[in-house]
């Protein structure tokens, strides 16, 4: 056991060597920036270890006083356009008499008072921001003389426009996606709330990569503790790199060894909008099109953004029939293997006689048969994803001969395998979610393996482990399988059914929301929003 | 948190004391067994017979691909004190697993039968592979074992046919029983009830039945046909009823679905023919002075359904008297059948078990002695009937004038 944990640490949890590292990049951005404009852009190069992209430039603003100013900025992230215009603004002004004391402070405020073609000017103490500005597409103007630098925003980073969402495809509703950029995500969100209650907390995350992470959430409805604890969690995020809320997720999970996702990413702004008015939270990841809610039930996960905006009743059959896929596709595989090799009498006489014609010749039992369907199905399915686009249309020839027809032609499987393969594949690709999706895909392999050993009874002793285990996650404090367990009967209007909007008056209880009520009612009076 | 603990530990538990596991067979290398009959030996000994399904031939059939190169069923046959021996002995022909939890019937012949049910429905209702909704019936022309032989065209699984026949005539005809395992059981164990079995005959030449020769026959030369009610007392069959008497045994059993019955139309004798949709009967039975006294209380709902005769079925006056016709036609098929079990001493329709339940006390001090109070018992019988529509027309195309 000491062995194993020694190993252990050695390999996942060395804190030591970790602290070394951060003490050696750390100490150098902590320090202040030279008065000497020589000192400072020598220092600069140094510690971009001239990087071909870091450009330099030293001016000599004024006539009868002259100052000396050096301009620094990283090609590759700003508009060369606002650049120009940042330094011809500088050398076609006037400067305005100095003041005797502080010449070169004087410089530094004119700067920031006379310079209006960028934005966001800022004073700059230490390398530790001037190196985070520029590398986030800021100039960075250094005065001779003074210990501070100026720096605007000259920033232009390359990204998609925004286009409709490519994974959670809805027919009905808004069909806006993120995109990569958190500005535009932001934004994407800000318009569909028009509300000073939305809050935006912005941190950067990753020791590497520096990734803007930002905290969505609606003051005076999201529950403040579940706020807090986001925030603490956010914060203990120890890592070097962080490209989307996947990694982000992983750290903050409650239960970190479990098949079911706790935490969803939605690449809707409008999904994200009615999670943040329900009172969840939502994080956004700068680089990515996928924003997380949490936190977040079973049901919910399993629900569509379509949902809310169909019919209520329609929208209800789609949910039940998307709780019957979900449960096609864990019991499908399973159920065959034990109805074939232990429970024939539950199959009617026709079938029984057929399935077992289909069967003769077959060389291996049931269990074994589709074992090997699945797992050429989950191979065929995982290639297809990777693939490049041009050899979709083969591989999907090469699946359906192959494993569909010429399988069962040279007897190694039985043609109602492939209908049972296919009917639970395509059942586990109805959760909107693509997380419930590989849950569906994992458990089936083991429910498949328990019910070839025990029949249904094996099925059954599975399900309540399954349900048993469902029962203790919790996602951020909230039951997964709330409203069911623990039972609110007012959540239940929008659990597995969805009843219309004017009877959905309250927010979900398990959020413990600040406010309850979504609406305001006055009696006699008007409606009175409530934000 | 111990004594929850302890609750817990207590819940999960049961769940590996139940006994469903441990039966794992492939669906291929089971032989299902579609009817079993059971026919006696010499020298004491039973022969069961087990008509096994040829599942690849019935599903290439199945699919149009040719079909008819071999039979769909295969008979094995062995003999044994007890059934179960014989079963176990059949397998050194078989070579697969004999399967039975689908079979459809059980034909017990009638020398089985009149020697006495109760050793033959053990194995039946004990054994967890067979169901007791599972038809019964008794072979009354021609062995078990020869009924089971028998191809015939349109049903490619005989075995099934059994089932399905006895279910169909039961249903439209109404003068056979639909008994299965459970109802010969409960007719075998309680007091007050004897079981009723419907019997099942070969007509033709058996021989040349077996073969697929039958199967290429428009008329087939050897077919089975459903056929009478047989009656028990003490678990030996004692007689036969048929035609009308048995649809009044039906009738009485309340187990009448759909007839048609033909009623006297002015003189022309039966020429007229009234389909019952809905049929309710109850019995009652009571002591009156140390007598018994059954009576029963019938209630149809028929139609007209052929009238081969000149009548006005547009005039309420004709619907009454044929109302009045058919109620009394019902009465005298239902006293025919009390009269011959009656007569038998056979309570196949249970009025004994009426009377322990109206009069427990009473019943008590009769049990013993209750087939020969049978015998000797009053019945009054009242039946209503109603005739709510003629067709699609009232008087015959060839008597309006």
């Amino acid at each position: 056991m000491p062995k194993y944990q020694k190993w252990f640490r050695r390999w996942f949890n060395n804190p030591k060597q970790q602290e070394d590292s951060q003490e050696k990049q750390s100490s150098v951005e902590l320090l202040p920036v030279y008065p000497s404009i020589q000192d400072n852009l020598t220092f600069l190069k140094n510690a971009f270890g001239h990087s071909s992209d870091l450009q330099i430039q030293e001016l000599t603003i004024g006539k009868s006083p002259t100052v000396r100013i050096g301009i620094a900025y990283i090609d590759s992230l700003v508009n060369a356009d606002k650049v120009m215009t940042l330094i011809k603004d500088l050398l076609g002004k006037e400067l305005t008499q100095p003041n005797e004391t502080h010449p070169h402070s004087h410089v530094r405020d004119w700067i920031k008072e006379n310079l209006t073609v960028v934005g966001d000017m800022k004073e700059i103490r230490d390398w530790n921001r001037v190196s985070k500005m520029l590398l986030s597409g800021h100039t960075v103007v250094f005065v001779d003389g003074t210990n501070q630098a100026v720096s605007g925003d000259t920033s232009s980073v390359e990204h998609r426009a925004v286009t409709e969402p490519k994974t959670q495809i809805a027919t009905k509703g808004p069909n806006e996606g993120f995109t990569e950029s958190l500005r535009t995500n932001i934004s994407l969100i800000r318009k569909r709330i028009k509300s000073p209650n939305l809050r935006v907390k912005k941190k950067p995350i990753g020791q590497v990569t520096r990734t803007d992470v930002a905290l969505l959430y609606m003051e005076g409805i999201a529950n403040p503790k579940v706020v807090k604890e986001v925030k603490k969690r956010l914060e203990n995020i120890n890592t070097d790199k962080i490209l989307d809320t996947g990694e982000i997720g992983e750290w903050i999970e409650d239960q970190k060894f479990t098949l079911f996702p706790t935490l969803v990413s939605y690449e809707r702004p409008d999904s994200i909008v009615s999670h943040l008015a329900e009172g969840r939270v939502a994080i956004l990841v700068d680089g990515t099109p996928y924003a997380i809610a949490v936190p977040v039930t079973f049901l919910k996960i399993l629900q569509s953004a379509e949902d809310y905006f169909m019919r209520y009743d329609l929208a209800s059959v789609l949910r039940l029939l998307r709780i019957v896929a979900f449960m096609i596709s864990l019991y499908g595989s399973a159920m065959y293997i034990a109805l074939t090799a232990f429970h024939q009498e539950m199959l009617p006489t026709s079938l029984l006689i057929s399935i077992g014609a289909q069967r003769q010749g077959v060389p291996f039992p049931v269990m074994v048969e589709a074992l090997l369907m699945e797992g050429t199905f989950e191979i065929l399915r995982e290639a297809a994803v990777r693939a490049p686009r041009a050899l979709g249309q083969p591989l999907a020839i090469m699946g359906a001969v192959v494993i569909g027809e010429t399988a069962v032609v040279a007897g190694l499987v039985s043609p109602i395998m492939v209908i049972v393969v296919a009917i639970t594949g395509i059942s586990s690709y109805v959760a909107p979610e693509a997380a419930v999706t590989i849950t569906s895909r994992i458990l089936r392999f083991g429910f498949m393996l328990i019910s070839g050993v025990f029949g249904l009874y094996g099925i059954l002793l599975v399900t309540i482990a399954m349900v048993a285990h469902m029962q203790s996650l919790r996602s951020f404090g909230v039951p997964y399988l709330a409203p069911i367990s623990p039972l609110v009967w007012s959540d239940l209007k929008d659990s597995v059914v969805r009843l219309p909007h004017w009877m959905l008056s309250n927010r979900p209880h398990e959020l413990k929301p600040q406010r309850l009520w979504r609406i305001k009612y006055k009696v006699g009076d008007r409606v009175e929003y409530d934000d | 948190m111990i004594k929850y603990g302890l609750i817990l530990s207590l819940l999960f538990f049961p769940l590996f004391m139940t006994g469903c596991t441990g039966y794992h067979q492939d669906i291929d290398q089971l032989a299902i067994v579609s009817a079993m009959g059971v026919d006696k030996a010499a020298n004491g000994q039973y022969r069961v017979s087990f008509q096994v399904i040829n599942s690849s031939q019935i599903a290439s059939t199945k699919t149009g691909g040719g079909g008819g190169k071999s039979v769909p069923v295969v008979v094995y046959t062995d003999t044994g004190k007890t059934l179960i021996e014989a079963i176990r002995k059949a397998s050194q022909q078989v070579t697969k697993r004999l399967y039975f939890s689908h079979q459809q019937g059980v034909i017990i012949e009638e020398k089985v039968a009149r020697a006495g049910l109760k050793d033959v429905f053990d194995i039946l209702e004990r054994n967890i592979q067979q169901r007791l909704q599972l038809n019964v019936l008794i072979a009354r022309r021609g062995t078990a074992e020869d009924i089971l032989k028998v191809l015939i065209p349109t049903e490619m699984l005989p075995g099934s046919r059994v089932g399905e026949a006895l279910k169909t005539s039961s249903r439209v005809l109404g003068e056979t029983l639909e008994s299965n395992v459970r109802d010969v059981v409960h007719g075998l164990t309680d007091d007050g009830i004897e079981p009723a079995i419907s019997g099942i005959e070969l007509i033709g030449k058996d021989e040349q039945g077996q073969s697929m020769s039958n199967l290429q026959e428009s008329r087939p030369v050897a077919y089975t046909r459903i056929n009478g009610i047989a009656l028990f007392r003490d678990g030996k069959l004692q007689k036969w009823m048929e035609g009308n008497t048995a649809r009044g045994a039906v009738t009485l059993l309340d187990r009448l679905k759909n007839t048609v019955v033909n009623i006297n139309c002015g003189d022309k004798k039966d020429a007229l023919a009234i389909e019952i949709t809905h049929a309710r009967t109850k019995l009652g039975a009571d002591m009156n002075k140390g007598k018994p006294v059954l009576t029963v209380q019938m209630a149809f709902l028929g139609n007209v359904y052929e009238a081969d005769c000149p009548i006005q079925l547009n005039d309420q006056e004709t619907i009454d008297r044929l109302q009045h016709r058919l109620e009394r036609e019902m009465k005298r098929e239902v006293l025919s059948a009390v009269k011959t079990a009656q007569k038998e001493k056979c309570d196949i329709f249970g009025f004994g078990e009426t009377l322990h339940r109206s009069q427990p006390q009473r019943w008590k001090t009769i049990r013993n002695r209750w087939n020969p109070i049978f015998s000797k018992a009053e019945v009054r019988v009242r039946a209503k009937a109603i005739i709510d529509h003629a067709g699609l027309r009232f008087d015959p195309f060839w008597s309006s004038k």
